[in-house]
Formats: C-alpha cells, structure tokens, sequence
C-alpha cells in the first residue's frame, strides 16, 4: 500500500510537516501503528481527540462519554465508507456489518449512560471528522479501519482500569470482545494474521 | 468428539470446574449459563464470592481461568493430529496463545502469593471424529471460556488485572472468530460478545 505522505523520522522544512511529524509520533505512542502513515494527515488528529478524551476520562459516567464518542465516530466513519463507492461487495458487507455492531455499542452505552443520569454528546457528522472523505480506495479505507478498531481495542483495554460497576465492566468487556472480531474482519481483509498477539490490546 | 455442540457443564467439567463452592469452582459458576441459554446449562446465575483478602480474592479468580487456559492448550493439543492446511496453522497459533495465557496467569498468582493449580492429568475429551468437529469442540470451549472471563472480570480487585483479563477474552473472542469463519459460520454473529451461544 503506497503511502500518501511519507515522512521519516528527522529535521523537518516546513510547519505543516512538522505539525504532521509530530501528530503521527503521537499516533504512534497511543497505539495507532505504521499504517496510520497511509491515511490523510487531517484524520489523526480527529482520532486522537477521541482517544485522548477517553486517557483522560476518569470514573464511570467520564469513561461512558468517552465511550460513546468513539463509537459514535466509528458510526460516522463506517457510514461514510460504505456510502463511499469505493469497496467491493464483501468488504461493503464487511463495513455494514461493522457499522451497525458499532451502533448498537453506542446505543447500549447511551442508554447505561441515562441511567447514571448523564445526558449523550451529539453524534458527529462525517465533516466533523476532518480527512474522512479524503480515503481514495478501499486499501485505505481497510487501513483506517484497522487503525480505528486498534484505538478502540486500546481504549476499551484502558476502560477496564478504570470502571468500577461491575454491570458495565462486563458489557465493556462483550464490546472490546467484539471490537477484536472487527479486527479479525479487516486484517483478513488486508491478507494480515487475523490474530497476531495472545493478548489484544489494540497495539498491532 | 462428538460434532454437536458441547455442552457447557461438560467442558466446565473437563476443566475440573464443576464443583460449585469449591475454589475452583468460582469461575465455573460465574461463567455458567443463565437460563435456557448456551448449549448446556448450568441452570443457575449462582455467584459465589470468595472470602478473605483482595489478593486471596484476586488468585482465586486467576486459578480458576488458569485452570480453563490449562484445558484450551490440552485440547488443542489434542487437536492437531486431526487438523491440516490452514486449520493446522490455526490451531498451532491458538495453542501458542493458550499457553501464553496460562503462563501469565500462573505468573500474576505466584506474584500474589498465591500456588498456580497445575494442569489435570487427564481430561477424558470425547473421541475425536475428524477435523470439523475437534475445531467445533475448539470453538465451543472458546465460547465458554468467554463467557467465563466476562463474568468473573469484575470479580477482580486490581486493574491492571483487570486489564490482563480484558486482553485476553478479546484474543479468546478472536480465536472463536478464526475458527467460525473455517467451520462456515458467521465470524462476528453479535455486537456483544457473551460466549453464550
């Protein structure tokens, strides 16, 4: 997969670069691997928002909002996608599939969030996610899924430090379950091992 | 082996985990079926709080996903003979894992104080009919190993355990999404991932 704009490791010329420089090393450092690389340089920093949101979200009702953004994203980011034009059949089945598993999350993660007495956050538009439309074939499409999924792994991983209901541990717990067989879909997609670790953190 | 579903009590069973109120029989009980789901049933939601320290607590728990991890790796072991192709390169990639699985838990309950229990002896699988059914029989114990890290994750008092236990049941939800998609089944059938057929 030819990477759109590549960028090693070193001096840099320009503030744009710099600023991509930088956004990608924070990437990297949050678990958003190599591959982030392919996609628009305006996409990582909307993904690392989400992600930083839920590093800095603290007790039950803080980590549900969290929650409940990123799937909203992944929503966002699936629908987009699959009304994109640009996947074959089976990967357009696979993003529905995706699509509608992560909205069910978000669904599940409202209404736990109404019973603590927590109002949810807007769902975002695909323009709210900078970069999204900018994805050219399916090749990207599948990297940033791939990438999307590891962040929410990862986050998910991190929700279990810190949630204390024992109820919505375990349903975090079917979600990153089902999260890791979103990651299966998309890395056969990509002709990737479908389970590289022995323990999913959302790091590869 | 038999290619129908395997029972959830059976492979609880195989895994010594049958007996509820003994230690080992924790995780058994938090991972059992609720009523008229999964594919045997315990028939009970029974959960069963062990007594004494969170550290006591915590190895308890751990010695008993321990002895579910001992179980995955024999019955993959058990497996390989019958497996060729990609199914066998499955199967020896998720026998490494389940062994990486049982490594770390043995090593989290020595860190605790705690005696990681050791391997059965035996563990009387069904007779293996071929290579459907011992990956069926993979996919069924994936399905109850699940279910029983999800229900006993909250019973963990550290977090960093808890994160541990959170990994692994994603990497056991993984494993059962490989082997449905060799057996022809959906790979991701439910936004929720119980173990719970």
């Amino acid at each position: 997969m030819s990477e759109r704009l590549s960028i090693r490791d070193g001096d840099v010329d320009t503030a744009v670069v710099a600023r991509y420089e930088r956004t990608r090393r924070e990437a990297l450092c949050v678990g958003l691997g190599a591959g982030a690389a392919v996609l628009a340089a305006a996409t990582i920093p909307a993904l690392l928002g989400v992600r930083g949101a839920f590093a800095q979200a603290e007790g039950d009702v803080e980590v549900l909002l969290a929650a409940i953004r990123l799937e909203q994203t992944a929503v966002v980011a699936y629908g987009t996608a699959a009304s994109s034009g640009l996947l074959d059949r089976p990967f357009l089945a696979t993003t529905r599939l995706l699509r509608g598993q992560e909205r069910e999350h978000a669904d599940a993660l409202v209404a736990a969030l109404r019973q603590l007495g927590g109002t949810a956050p807007p769902a975002p538009r695909a323009r709210d996610v900078p970069g999204l439309r900018d994805l050219r074939d399916q090749r990207e499409v599948a990297a940033f899924a791939l990438e999307l999924e590891k962040m929410v792994v990862a986050a998910y991983h991190q929700a279990h430090q810190k949630l204390r209901a024992a109820a919505l541990l375990r349903t975090s717990a079917q979600i990153m379950a089902n999260e890791g067989q979103h990651l299966v879909l998309v890395r056969q997609a990509m002709n990737r091992p479908p389970v590289p670790d022995a323990f999913e953190t959302g790091q590869r | 082996m038999s290619q129908a579903p395997v029972s959830r009590r059976r492979l609880l069973g195989l895994a010594g985990l049958g007996l509820a109120g003994s230690s080992a029989g924790m995780l058994a009980a938090c991972g059992g079926d609720k009523g008229g789901e999964g594919g045997g049933g315990l028939g009970t939601t029974t959960q069963i709080e062990p007594e004494g320290t969170a550290a006591s607590r915590d190895v308890i728990v751990l010695n008993s996903a321990l002895d579910l991890e001992n179980l995955a790796v024999a019955t993959y072991r058990a497996a390989l003979p019958l497996l060729t192709g990609t199914a066998l390169s499955v199967g020896k990639a998720f026998l490494e894992h389940e062994q990486e699985h049982a490594d770390a838990l043995a090593e989290a309950i020595r860190q605790l104080g705690g005696a990681p229990n050791k391997p059965s002896r035996g563990y009387g699988f069904p007779r293996l009919a071929g290579q459907r059914a011992a990956l069926s029989f993979a996919a069924d114990l994936e399905g109850t190993a699940i279910a029983a890290y999800i229900d006993a994750l909250p019973r963990l008092t550290s977090p960093d355990l808890r994160g541990t236990a959170a990994a692994i049941v994603t990497d056991e939800a993984e494993h059962l999404s490989v082997l449905s998609g060799v057996l022809g089944r959906p790979q991701a059938p439910r936004a929720f991932v119980t173990g719970k057929a």
